[in-house]
C-alpha cells in the first residue's frame, strides 16, 4: 500500500476515517454470499458527496480502482479485488428530506433501509416496497445499485420502479441529478423528466458505471389493513395457475410460492402459497376472499395463515416454512449460493420442473458434499415470477464449497437458457454466465462502461471484465 | 487456541449486519464500539470475520486484533439481535483468552492488572477501607440468611449505593450479613481473559460465603451477579450452593409478598436496564418494580428500553484504553434519558451510575442521577 494515497485520502476524510490495517480490509472483501474475493489495500469512509467526488479524482489520478459498498448484504458477489480501494457508504446515513405532500423520501446514499422505513412509520407512511431482499439492514444507495428484489413484489414492483431520482458522482468525479432534480430549480418528484431516463441507467449496475450518493425514492401511507392467506397444493402447477389467476385479478398485494426445499411445519402437499392483502378493510377483506376462491379453484386446500403472517410482519424468511428463526437458523454453518431470476408466470412451471429434475439426476453428489435445497420459492411479481433457487452448502467443508459454486453456475446456465430465467440483481458470481449471452446488449454495456470510465476506476470487472485500469 | 471451540459458530455467521442498527430507531446503531469508530472490525459481524480470519490463517493474533476485541463493552446488544443466533460474547470472550495467553493485552488493562494484583481492587483503594462506609460490624460475619455482596464499585466508588442496600435490607427487616473479608468478584479478570484469576479470587469468596451458611446472596452490581451466576459455576465446575440475585429482584420479591408502609415522593423518573442484568440475566422488570412500587413515583421509558437498551459505555472497563467511546456513550444516553423529561434517571449498577454523574457534569445537567434502591432507601 502507498502510504501516498493513504494520507491523500485521510486529508480528504479525516484520519479516523481511513484504514490500512488488514484486520478492516478483512471485513470489506466478502458480502453475504459464496464468492471469495480479493483484499482492498484500504478501506476509507466519506461523509458527504464532495468527499466521494475527491476520492474518485484522486484514483483516476494514481489509477487505482475504487469498489464502493453499501452494507455488503447481497449474495451475488461483492467483485472486490485484491489491491484496492474500498468505499464504505455508511458514514452517508442522513435521512435529508421527508415530503408526505410530494411523496418522497430523499437519503444518503448510506442510510439503511430499515431505519428510513422507521422514520416513515412515524408519520404513517413507508418506503414503496418492502426490504430489499429481506435484509433490512442494507443501505438505500446499494438497495438500488443492485435492484436488490423487494420482500414481496406483486403489486408493489421492484426496488428500481420507486426510485425518483438519484444523485450519482460519475467515474471523472463529476456529479449529476437524474430525472426532474437535474433542473436545479424543481424537486426530485419524477424519473422520467429532462430527458431519457438516466437513473435507469444505474440501477441494477452495481456502481460500476458511477456512485450513488443519494436516492429520492417514493413513499405510500401504510395501508389501513392487512389479510394473511395460506394455500397448499397437491400439484405445484396448480398452484402456479391459481397465483396467475390471483395476478390477473388483482387480488393480492404480495404472492409467494414455495416449490421445493422443507415442507412448511404441519403442512402436507407440492406446492404451497403465501397471499398477503393490504389495502382498505373492506376491500382487504373482499381481495383475500377472491384469492382463496381462485385457490380453491384450482384445488387449493386453506390452512393457518400465523406463518405468512410471522413472515410479512418480521421479515424472516423461516416462517414462510411455518418455523421460527430461532430453531431454524441458529448454528447452522451453511451459505447460500443462490441463484435467481424472473420467468413467466407460466414459465415459471417449466424452470420448477428443471430444477426438481436437476436435484433428482444430482442426488448423489447432493449427498456426497452435503448440499441441501433450503428452498425453491416464488415472490409473485406483476407479470411473471421471481424465483430463488437456494441451495445450502458446508463452508468448513473445501470441496463442498468448491462444489456448491460449480453447481450455482450449473443452474445459472441452465435456468437462463433452458429455463428463459433473467437474473434480476447480477454480481460477480452470477454475471460470467449470464453476461457473454446477452450479446448486443452485452456490447452496449461495455461501451457505456468504457465511455463512462475509461480508466476502468469503478468497481473494474465486477459485471464483466473490462481490463482494469490503464 | 480457545477460539476453535467456537468454529462452528464462526462459520455460521451469515455477515447480515443485523447486529450494527437499531430497527426501532431511524439511523441508531446499536454497539457503542461501532458508534464510535465506524469500520465494521469494531461491530460483531466485523470481529466474527476477524475470529474467522484467525481460525483459517488469514490473520494472527496481534494489536491491531486487539485493539478491536478490547473495543467492547460487553454490553451483548449485538447478541440480542444476532439473526443467526450466535453465542458472540463467548466468541469475544475466547478471543481475549487468546489475546491474554499471548500477553496481547491493551496497555490499559495490562495497568489494570497490575492495580488489581496490588490492591485487590480496580480502584487502587486499600482492602481495610472496603466496608469504611458500613455503619456499624455488628452484621459482618455472622451467620445469617442472606449475604449483601458489595462489590468493588459500591464499596469504594460509590458508597452510597453500598449505604442504600444495607438500609433497605435493614428496613425491611432481612437477616442479613456482610463478608468480613470480600474479595474483588473476578469480573475484571473475566472481561480481560485471565481467568484462572478470576477463579482464584471467586473461589475465596466462595469459600468464605459458604462459612457464613447463607441462602441467598444480594448484590448492588450486576456485574458481580453475574460473575456468580454465569461464570463462577463454569470456572469452578460445581453450581453454587445459594441463591444469588440483585438486589431490586429480592426487593421486589418482598415488596409482593409483604405489605409495607413507603413514604410519598413526586418524581418523574427514567430507568436505564444496565447491560449485565438486562441482556446479560433476563432481569427487567423487578427494578421496574420497585420503582412502580413507590407512591408518586411515574415512570416515564427511554424509546430503548428493555432487551434495546443502548450501553452506558461503561461496561467491561473499557474506560481504560477507551475513554472516547466511553464518553460518547455515556453522553448519548444521558441525552437519551434527559428527552423522556424525566428529572431523575435511575439506573440498578454502580458503573452506569458512574458514567452517568460523569456525562451530567459534562452536560452541565440539573437532572438527578441515583440508583433505583437509593431512591427506594429514601422512602423508607
Amino acid at each position: 500500500m502507498d502510504k501516498n494515497i493513504k494520507q491523500a485520502l485521510a486529508a480528504i476524510v479525516g484520519e479516523q476515517h481511513v484504514s490500512d490495517s488488514v484486520a478492516d480490509r478483512l471485513c470489506y472483501s466478502r458480502d453475504c454470499g459464496p464468492d471469495k474475493a480479493g483484499l482492498p489495500d484500504v478501506v476509507v469512509r466519506p461523509g458527504s458527496t464532495e468527499e466521494v467526488v475527491a476520492i474518485v479524482r484522486l484514483a483516476n489520478e494514481v489509477k487505482k480502482p475504487v469498489y464502493t459498498r453499501g452494507r455488503g448484504t447481497t449474495f451475488l458477489g461483492s467483485g472486490v479485488k485484491d489491491g484496492v480501494i474500498l468505499v464504505e457508504m455508511t458514514r452517508m446515513n442522513r435521512i435529508e428530506r421527508i415530503d408526505l405532500k410530494s411523496g418522497y423520501v430523499t437519503a444518503q446514499a448510506g442510510a439503511i433501509w430499515r431505519g428510513i422505513d422507521v422514520a416513515l412509520q412515524r408519520v404513517g407512511h413507508e418506503l414503496a416496497v418492502p426490504g430489499g431482499g429481506g435484509l433490512f439492514s442494507c443501505t438505500i444507495g446499494g438497495t438500488v445499485a443492485v435492484n436488490a428484489i423487494p420482500h414481496g413484489a406483486t403489486e408493489y414492483g421492484m426496488t428500481g420502479d420507486h426510485v425518483l431520482g438519484l444523485e450519482v458522482v460519475l467515474p471523472d468525479g463529476s456529479v449529476i441529478n437524474t430525472g426532474s432534480a437535474a433542473n436545479p430549480s424543481s424537486e426530485p418528484i419524477e424519473r422520467n423528466a429532462n430527458g431519457p431516463d438516466i437513473a435507469g441507467l444505474f440501477i441494477g449496475s452495481y456502481g460500476i458505471l458511477g456512485i450513488i450518493t443519494k436516492v429520492t425514492y417514493r413513499i405510500r401511507p401504510i395501508p389501513e389493513e392487512e389479510k394473511f392467506g395460506f394455500y397448499a397444493f397437491d400439484d405445484y402447477r396448480e398452484a402456479i395457475d391459481a397465483a396467475c389467476g390471483i395476478q390477473m385479478a388483482q387480488a393480492a398485494t404480495f404472492i409467494v410460492g414455495l416449490f421445493g426445499g422443507p415442507k412448511p411445519a404441519g403442512e402436507e402437499g407440492d406446492a404451497f402459497l403465501h397471499v398477503i392483502v393490504r389495502d382498505r378493510a373492506s376491500a382487504a377483506r373482499e381481495r383475500l376472499r377472491e384469492a382463496g376462491g381462485i385457490c380453491s379453484a384450482y384445488h387449493g386446500r386453506p390452512s393457518s395463515a400465523e406463518g405468512t403472517r410471522h413472515y410479512w410482519q418480521e421479515h424472516m424468511y423461516s416462517w414462510l416454512r411455518n418455523t421460527a428463526p430461532g430453531p431454524y437458523y441458529s448454528n447452522r454453518p451453511y451459505f447460500c449460493p443462490e441463484v435467481a431470476g424472473f420467468t413467466s408466470t407460466p414459465g415459471l412451471k417449466k424452470a420448477v420442473e428443471l430444477f426438481r429434475t436437476l436435484r433428482a439426476e444430482r442426488d448423489a453428489e447432493f449427498t456426497r458434499y452435503g448440499i441441501r435445497v433450503k428452498g425453491l420459492d416464488a415472490y409473485f411479481v406483476r407479470n411473471g415470477a421471481y424465483l430463488w433457487i437456494d441451495t445450502l452448502y458446508d463452508e468448513r467443508r473445501a470441496d463442498a464449497w468448491d462444489y456448491a459454486l460449480k453447481l450455482r453456475g450449473d443452474i445459472a446456465e441452465l435456468m437462463f437458457t433452458e429455463g428463459g430465467m433473467s437474473p434480476g440483481g447480477l454480481g460477480a458470481g452470477i454475471s460470467p454466465y449470464i453476461m457473454p449471452k446477452l450479446g448486443p446488449t452485452f456490447e452496449l454495456f461495455k461501451t457505456l462502461k468504457k465511455t463512462l470510465d475509461p480508466n476502468g476506476i469503478l468497481n473494474p470487472d465486477l459485471l464483466f471484465p473490462t481490463g482494469g485500469t490503464t | 487456541m480457545n477460539l476453535g471451540k467456537y468454529r462452528d459458530q464462526i462459520y455460521s455467521c451469515l455477515r447480515c449486519a443485523f447486529c450494527f442498527d437499531d430497527f426501532n430507531e431511524p439511523q441508531k446503531a446499536i454497539c457503542p464500539a461501532y458508534c464510535t469508530y465506524g469500520f465494521d472490525s469494531y461491530g460483531a459481524r466485523g470481529k466474527i470475520v476477524i475470529a474467522r480470519g484467525l481460525l483459517d490463517g488469514t490473520l494472527n493474533y496481534d494489536d491491531e486484533i486487539t485493539k478491536r476485541v478490547y473495543a467492547c463493552t460487553e454490553c451483548a446488544a449485538c447478541q440480542e439481535q444476532c439473526f443467526k443466533h450466535l453465542d458472540l460474547l463467548e466468541i469475544y470472550a475466547a478471543m481475549k483468552e487468546d489475546l491474554a495467553e499471548r500477553d496481547l493485552l491493551p496497555s490499559g488493562v495490562n495497568e489494570l492488572l497490575k492495580v488489581m494484583e496490588e490492591f485487590g481492587n480496580p480502584y487502587r483503594q486499600p482492602p481495610e477501607k472496603r466496608l469504611a462506609w458500613i455503619p456499624g460490624r455488628a452484621r459482618v460475619g455472622k451467620k445469617a440468611k442472606v449475604l449483601l455482596f458489595v462489590g468493588c464499585t459500591s464499596a469504594y466508588l460509590r458508597r452510597g449505593m453500598a449505604r442504600a442496600a444495607y438500609r433497605v435490607l435493614d428496613a425491611l427487616g432481612v437477616d442479613f450479613t456482610l463478608l468480613d473479608d470480600e474479595h474483588c468478584c473476578g469480573h475484571p479478570y473475566i472481561t480481560v481473559g485471565k481467568m484462572e484469576e478470576a477463579r482464584r479470587v471467586g473461589e475465596e469468596n466462595l469459600a468464605a460465603i459458604e462459612g457464613l451458611g447463607v441462602e441467598k446472596v444480594v448484590f448492588t452490581c450486576p456485574g458481580c451477579l453475574r460473575t456468580f451466576k454465569a461464570d463462577m459455576p463454569k470456572l469452578t465446575g460445581r453450581p453454587l450452593p445459594f441463591e444469588v440475585l440483585h438486589l431490586t429482584e429480592f426487593v421486589s420479591r418482598f415488596l409482593s409478598e409483604h405489605r409495607i408502609h413507603l413514604q410519598r415522593k413526586s418524581r418523574i423518573v427514567t430507568y436505564h436496564d444496565p447491560c449485565n442484568l438486562g441482556r446479560g440475566l433476563g432481569v427487567y422488570e423487578p427494578p421496574r418494580q420497585v420503582i412502580e412500587a413507590i407512591p408518586g413515583v411515574r415512570l416515564v421509558e427511554m424509546p430503548r428500553n428493555r432487551e434495546r437498551s443502548f450501553c452506558c459505555g461503561n461496561g467491561a472497563y473499557v474506560r481504560y484504553d477507551y475513554e472516547e467511546m466511553s464518553v460518547k456513550s455515556e453522553l448519548d444516553r444521558f441525552t437519551e434519558a434527559e428527552q423522556t423529561g424525566a428529572d431523575t434517571v435511575l439506573s440498578a449498577c454502580p458503573a452506569c451510575k458512574t458514567g452517568f454523574l460523569d456525562a451530567r457534569r459534562m452536560a452541565e445537567s440539573q437532572i438527578e442521577v441515583l440508583d433505583v434502591l437509593e431512591l427506594f432507601a429514601q422512602v423508607l
